[in-house]
């Protein structure tokens, strides 16, 4: 018997990754590669369930809660890759990429230890410059990629910067480096410094979160990715970067009435302007980035009901959301890598050639906007409950208008799919695997949507 | 013999940092927007050594050399980006680069 099952996981994710290199370096068969990848992320993701335990390391801690995440994170890994597959087919490094970054997410999501939190976040993030800068030997979107790499890599790179520096100040204050071993404690005797010190780590995650006042780089980042990695991003990322996020704030000090009213603006202009902003464009990716940055406002919700008094609720929340949001961004990011076309109006009278994608991009959108009898109003309704328990009024005013946007701009797309008009056969491989993902994907979100009951006892057993 | 006061330290770093925001913020050119980043986390890197020190801890300088692995190691994509810049487009100037609005 192995005696510390609990890190097998990671431990899968690293054989697999040596592997894949000293294959590429002799054996360039596109499907070779991607057959040994699906094998080892299916192999460390069966690994999770062979965890009983909880363990409790100086740097990592492995509990229920991060053993969910890292089920997701793997989870849209494989999707990921699979989406990758069909999409380019004679590009081997992408899996390798795909594989670092997910060591990366894992680690983060494990994190009780700054160092560990850091090299997870930079090893998830230097993965991904490379991903996001794929050149194709296609001049107008290798420019674009390159223009969105930079952004986000500079950009990235700053908030890593801001948030070491922050850690820095805190650890002298505390001279700990764990998140554990001591509570802080904002009293008179706190210093300027530890309140720059929190400040500083608050902007990074918004920062990585992409957070109002920090968003600007999102949708540019969006748009100039392939779609593949665009859901990498969209699903990965965030997930692992808002549950670091919740670590660190359940020992980070109650942060003072002041802070807590300034993350309450944040929250209710994220919420408002990122549905605002996505009303008049025209390209389906950047519609998405604008509906990501909304979608994590609803989650800092749950963050500043989190400083007034924490109960599993709040992680049930937490698990809800991220899980339905996890899989309509997954299957809508499938649907376009599957039709490789962004612009909205290509997508004008969908269902007349292609009834069974349209009815399928349909449901995922009305999933996200938050309609009954689908998975995304189940985490909206969790959402709306946790702002009425701890009575936040601001918010639930602007969770209300921002949804009563979103389902205008989302309308929009769906009522574009139903146009009628002249249009030119499609043509692409309908037998390929990410149609049948997709196709489930969107089985699994009308189930949770029409019986949520079982769904939720199950993901209760987690938080 | 006398100790200099912590907060000069911290405000030394602080000093450094700001330079690397705006540099960062101010100049065009990518190389320079490399150097401050540098500058950056290198300026967070002598907090941790000094408060290290302070505490009588070897996890300070344990951080640091975290720190430069990882700066080698975004420096070193950080160039890849710089090739493919001056092949694309035959300049260092970021401001070329505005094909995504919106």
């Amino acid at each position: 018997m192995i005696k510390n099952a609990q890190i097998l996981p990671i431990s899968f994710l690293f054989i697999t990754l040596i592997i894949l290199i000293i294959t590429i370096s002799f054996n360039r068969k596109n499907l070779i590669i991607f057959i040994i990848t699906i094998i080892g992320l299916l192999i460390s993701l069966l690994s999770i369930f062979l965890i009983k335990h909880t363990l409790f390391y100086p740097l990592i801690m492995i509990d229920n809660y991060s053993l969910f995440y890292t089920f997701l994170i793997l989870i849209s890994a494989l999707y990921c890759s699979i989406f990758s597959y069909t999409y380019l087919n004679k590009n081997e490094e992408v899996y390798m990429l795909i594989i670092c970054s997910t060591i990366g997410a894992i680690l983060l999501v494990l994190s009780i230890h700054m160092t560990t939190f850091f090299i997870g976040l930079e090893l998830m993030s230097i993965a991904l410059y490379g991903l996001i800068i794929y050149l194709r030997n296609d001049k107008d979107n290798d420019l674009k990629a390159l223009e969105s790499g930079i952004k986000y890599m500079v950009l990235s790179s700053m908030a890593s910067c801001f948030l070491l520096f922050g850690m820095a100040l805190l650890y002298f204050y505390y001279g700990n480096l764990t998140f554990t071993n001591y509570y802080f404690k904002l009293d008179d005797n706190t210093t300027l410094w530890t309140i720059i010190g929190i400040v500083l780590i608050l902007i990074s995650l918004g920062f990585k979160l992409s957070i109002i006042p920090f968003h600007s780089y999102t949708p540019d980042l969006y748009e100039g990715t392939m779609p593949p990695i665009t859901a990498f991003i969209a699903t990965v990322t965030k997930i692992s970067v808002f549950v670091a996020f919740m670590r660190l704030l359940m020992i980070l000090p109650n942060i003072t009435s002041f802070l807590n009213n300034v993350l309450t603006i944040i929250s209710i202009v994220t919420i408002l302007f990122g549905n605002i902003l996505a009303l008049k464009q025209n390209n389906l990716k950047r519609i998405l980035g604008y509906s990501s940055i909304a979608n994590l406002g609803y989650l800092l919700t749950v963050i500043i009901a989190m400083q007034m008094h924490i109960c599993k609720f709040i992680l049930e929340t937490i698990n809800i959301y991220l899980l339905t949001y996890t899989l309509t961004t997954l299957g809508i990011f499938g649907i376009i890598s599957l039709i490789n076309n962004e612009t909205l109006s290509f997508y004008k009278g969908l269902f007349w050639s292609k009834p069974d994608l349209a009815i399928v991009l349909t449901i995922m959108l009305l999933s996200l906007a938050g309609i009954p009898l689908t998975a995304g109003f189940i985490g909206k309704v969790y959402i709306f409950l946790n702002a009425l328990n701890y009575q936040l009024w601001f918010i639930l005013i602007s969770i209300g208008i921002g949804n009563s946007i979103g389902i205008y701009y989302y309308f929009r797309i769906i009522s574009f799919l139903y146009m009628n008009v002249n249009k030119k056969q499609l043509i692409f491989d309908l037998n390929s695997f990410v149609y049948y993902l997709v196709l489930s994907l969107s089985l699994f979100i009308l189930v949770f949507g029409l019986f949520p009951q079982n769904i939720i006892s199950l993901i209760r057993v987690f938080s | 013999m006398t100790l200099i006061p912590i907060d000069y330290v911290f405000i030394l770093s602080l000093i450094l940092f700001f330079i690397g925001i705006f540099g960062l913020l101010i100049r065009r050119n990518i190389i320079v927007i490399f150097i401050c980043l540098e500058i950056m986390l290198n300026s967070s890197a002598y907090v941790y050594v000094i408060s290290g020190e302070y505490w009588g801890q070897p996890d300070g300088q344990v951080m640091f050399i975290l720190i430069m692995t990882v700066a080698a190691a975004e420096i070193s994509i950080g160039l890849a980006l710089l090739i493919q810049l001056q092949k694309n487009l035959k300049s260092f100037d970021i401001d070329k680069f505005s094909r995504l609005k919106g």
